[in-house]
């Protein structure tokens, strides 16, 4: 390679850094001015899903406990309404993040799903829904009773979806539990 | 950049070609990917659609500033480097904006960057000598996708969940329509319809 052709891709190596470092610098401009906005959506979508799953509250905290997170409730008048967990169940090709939330009396006031694999949103909402609403009111040693009984009807059409869950609430239930054991030391 | 006289009729036959004759999805079967995994709602269609014509038309003209500033080896790296640009921007603007789009279109959005209707409008437009035809050939084949593809959602979502608009039109659909399945079904269909109709066409002209 003579210098010539080292000169010529130095030239076209050159140019097209330029244009690179242009892009990005732009993309860096406006990322700054859309990160906020972002955030903000963010907080105001967790927001409503807290609000569906815990509806007496009128504002949240966000708490850590032993190496546990979780969502504190409040009414108007500052007392505890309840706890939200964020419960992330994922396998290979699966990924789950599902909201479960508790009152005092810690059984369930609420589920709602964050995210989940996008091949379900065939499913009928009011299905879904229907599952979730069978969970009202029940507490983990309800669930742990449902493991050989049959008195939360699957979601139409998907045993195996409705099976995780399942297992989802319960793991939520079990670390609402390990928080409850961790505030009372 | 070359700034060639173009006849209205001109520009418009080249729309017409990219709308019909030469149609990404039904003819050239170029970017088929979000046509399978976007087409099960119409709403989803409609803003994939905007976000493909919006990219193809950015990036066309952008591609076409840049270029007299670079050898033909440079190119195609430069052409990815303007897509992933633009596509940055919209995924971001929709993150800020428009949240429910953003959930809804999800990882196909980035992958526009890498859609090969954006690579054939690529190669189309650099052998085009003229700003204008290129533009408009941008245009319609951003155009002669939106039909299809919200075309084929309208059915899909039809006869996948019964629904269209959310109105039930029937109850009990066969899902497979709302499947990638379902999408591969449908636009065989309508391949096979369209190309029917082009060679029937033809033999009556001849």
């Amino acid at each position: 390679m003579n210098i010539n052709e080292i000169r010529k891709v130095f030239d076209l190596a050159s140019r097209f850094a330029i244009v690179a470092a242009v892009f990005t610098a732009l993309l860096l401009v406006f990322y700054s001015v859309i990160d906020p906005v972002r955030q903000n959506n963010v907080k105001r979508i967790m927001e409503r899903k807290y609000s569906e799953v815990l509806p007496r509250s009128l504002h949240y905290e966000e708490k850590h406990i032993g190496n546990k997170t979780y969502i504190a409730g409040y009414d108007k008048n500052n007392y505890p309404t309840g706890k939200i967990v964020l419960v992330n169940t994922s396998s290979i090709n699966d990924r789950l993040d599902l909201l479960v939330s508790v009152g005092e009396e810690n059984k369930i006031t609420g589920v709602a799903v964050i995210k989940q694999n996008k091949i379900y949103d065939i499913l009928d909402r009011s299905d879904i829904d229907a599952y979730f609403r069978q969970f009202t009111g029940k507490s983990l040693y309800d669930l742990k009773l449902q493991d050989g009984g049959n008195d939360i009807k699957p979601v139409r059409g998907a045993l195996s979806l409705s099976d995780i869950y399942f297992t989802a609430i319960k793991k939520g239930l079990e670390d609402v539990e390990v928080i409850n054991a961790l505030s009372t030391k | 950049m070359h700034y060639q006289q173009n006849s209205f009729t001109e520009l418009f036959k080249e729309l017409y070609r990219r709308i019909f004759q030469r149609n990404p999805i039904i003819v050239l079967i170029a970017g088929l990917c979000p046509v399978l995994a976007i087409s099960t709602t119409v709403s989803n269609a409609f803003s994939m659609s905007i976000i493909v014509l919006c990219v193809l038309l950015l990036s066309d003209v952008t591609i076409r500033l840049v270029r007299q500033f670079f050898k033909i080896e440079l190119m195609y790296f430069l052409h990815v480097l303007i897509l992933s640009f633009y596509v940055t921007i919209v995924d971001l603007f929709l993150k800020g904006f428009y949240i429910e789009i953003s959930n809804n279109l999800g990882i196909f959005i980035p992958l526009i960057a890498v859609n090969c209707l954006f690579f054939e409008q690529y190669e189309n437009s650099r052998k085009q000598p003229s700003f204008l035809l290129s533009l408009f050939s941008a245009i319609g084949s951003g155009i002669g996708f939106a039909l299809i593809m919200i075309f084929v959602s309208f059915l899909r979502e039809l006869l996948g969940s019964g629904k269209v608009f959310e109105v039930t039109v029937f109850s009990k659909p066969p899902a497979i329509f709302s499947l990638a399945p379902g999408g591969f079904i449908v636009i065989g269909f309508i391949t096979a319809f369209i190309a029917y109709i082009g060679k029937r066409f033809n033999r009556d002209d001849k």
